[in-house]
């Protein structure tokens, strides 16, 4: 029976059906192994599965659209694992065991299961596909690539975290470092909401870099080095035309806005560290959309930061003046209309009341009139 | 629906919107004159405040502003005023198959109502209404444009010397 050694079950998964064709290839089927591949089969639609689903929830979280191929693998491996049960108690029958061969549909399965890995991760898995032996390890062979592409990160600053598996664009992470430092200033300076700042961080896998930038569900950015894009998810329309200016403004970049988000071209390694800082100013800027007042009139820590650094800020003297002044004509204009209601304004309300009340008098007397006529 | 059908429930439409009307004409009674005082004291506070936090009260202000207003038209108009009674009785008047008599003197009503919206302190009250709303969405508009500049100089900074 195959031991379970490694901590991460897609791992596990990888090496349980690795190990299991391995054993498969000379042996006759018997009882023994069909029990062995119901438990493999349980810890793939159980463990394998859930870890699976967490992990992609992560990436998605972050907007990776690659990982969306992947969130029907689980079902799609059990159709495989279907055919390869019916082909083990085919095999057992007629007692064949490492020429034990696989069905067209558990083959058919597994390419389905290999399009979606091409997907995720641009990389084939199947090897051979003659016998179960051969599907079960290419079937490893793809939960390998999934495993690598999914594996666990390593943190390289405080918010920012490699795929230890993949190749990490060096100039990602310098750009992730900088918008995590970037973060804490601007967290310094209070100009973020408290719940935002804590599910800030980036992954970097390979070419690109996925982000959150917010609390918000979705509120991610998926920026793609080797393709030059940049997508920011947000759905308030304010948030999505500030940023767009500042990403075409201060990255060069060429940006469309749309309800969901923004969607740049143009980011390469020369301006990627400009991009992920401007995004720093995407988090709680909703926020500070909606609170000027104490994200930034009555901020103290910035309007010092400001001063010291010679960031001259106007404040609205002029129209602040005369809202003060129309707000003291309608005080006045309330106050005389309080002070001439009662002897101005009542006696023709009572009037009115009265009339109002001669008129329903008059149309309850139409409405007795009327009614026997309609109900005979 | 027989024609006389029609028309009974005409009238029954009539004498509901009639007695909201008329239920509106008594809410003046309700209205507490303290409360309507009270406020324009918080009103008149915001005004010593500096500029930052005058900003900083704008929503309250505003809020404030808007539920003295309802209540000053309810106090002075009886939550009765010409925009109701048109949207209201508008289609009775014109209606041929209501009595000439009534319809005559839901017209009346209606004068009487468009002639207490004309008083001056009526219009005055309408008028500094307005122009305060105005400074407000000026002051707010002024206010984004401005936030949109800090976070502009902030980048600028960060991106030239970080």
């Amino acid at each position: 029976m195959a031991q379970i050694e490694i901590a991460d079950p897609l791992y596990q998964a990888e090496k349980l059906t690795r190990e299991y064709a391995a054993r498969l290839g000379p042996s006759l089927i018997d009882d023994r192994i069909l029990k062995e591949f119901d438990r493999i089969r349980d810890f793939i639609t159980r463990d394998f599965a859930d870890t699976l689903s967490e992990r992609v929830d992560k990436y998605s979280e972050l907007g990776s659209e690659r990982v969306e191929s992947l969130t029907g693998l689980v079902s799609d491996i059990d159709v495989v694992l279907t055919h390869i049960s019916r082909d083990l108690d085919r095999c057992f029958e007629i007692e064949e065991g490492n020429t034990c061969r696989a069905s067209p549909e558990a083959v058919d399965a597994l390419r389905r299961v290999e399009d979606r890995v091409v997907e995720a991760t641009g990389q084939k898995c199947i090897i051979t596909t003659r016998s179960v032996a051969e599907v079960l390890n290419s079937l490893s062979s793809c939960i390998h690539r999934v495993a690598d592409f999914l594996a666990e990160t390593k943190a390289v600053s405080k918010r920012c975290s490699i795929s230890e598996k993949s190749n990490p664009n060096n100039a990602l992470v310098e750009a992730c470092k900088a918008w995590d430092e970037l973060v804490d200033k601007l967290n310094e300076l209070r100009l973020y909401a408290p719940e935002d700042v804590i599910p800030l961080q980036g992954i970097i896998v390979d070419d690109e870099l996925m982000m959150r930038v917010g609390s918000a569900a979705g509120h991610a950015t998926h920026i793609d080095l080797e393709k030059g894009t940049l997508e920011y998810f947000d759905r308030d329309d304010n948030v999505n035309i500030a940023m767009q200016d500042y990403f075409e403004r201060y990255a060069g970049l060429d940006c469309v806005t749309s309800s969901n988000g923004v969607n740049c071209k143009g980011v390469n390694k020369d301006n990627v560290k400009k991009v992920a800082k401007i995004l720093a100013f995407a988090t709680s800027k909703d926020f500070r959309l909606d609170n000027p007042e104490s994200y930034y009139l009555g901020n103290e820590r910035l309007t010092r930061f400001l001063s010291e650094h010679g960031i001259e800020v106007p404040v609205p003297k002029e129209q602040i003046q005369e809202v003060r002044n129309a707000l003291k004509e309608y005080i006045a204009a309330v106050e005389e209309a309080v002070k001439e209601a009662p002897t101005r304004f009542k006696p023709r309300l009572e009037e009115l009341a009265k009339e109002v009340d001669e008129v329903l008098k008059e149309v309850n007397k139409k409405i007795e009139e009327l009614r026997p006529l309609v109900t005979s | 629906m027989s024609e006389k059908e029609s028309v009974l429930k005409k009238y029954t439409d009539l004498r509901n919107d009639l007695e909201a009307g008329s239920h509106r004409l008594f809410l003046r009674h309700i209205i507490d004159i303290y409360n309507i005082k009270g406020s324009i004291e918080e009103l008149n506070e915001s005004l010593s405040l500096d500029d930052n936090d005058f900003i900083g009260a704008l929503y309250n202000i505003s809020s404030l502003v808007e539920d003295i207003k309802y209540k000053v038209i309810t106090y002075l108009q009886g939550d009765f005023p010409q925009s109701f009674f048109e949207y209201n009785y508008g289609k009775y008047i014109k209606d041929e198959q209501i009595d000439p008599a009534i319809r005559n003197k839901l017209k009346e009503i209606g004068n009487k109502v468009i002639e207490n919206e004309k008083d001056p302190l009526i219009q005055r009250f309408n008028n500094t209404l307005e122009k305060f709303e105005i400074q407000r969405d000026n002051l707010d508009n002024y206010i984004d444009s401005f936030i949109e500049e800090i976070d502009g100089k902030l980048i600028k900074y960060f991106i030239e010397h970080e």
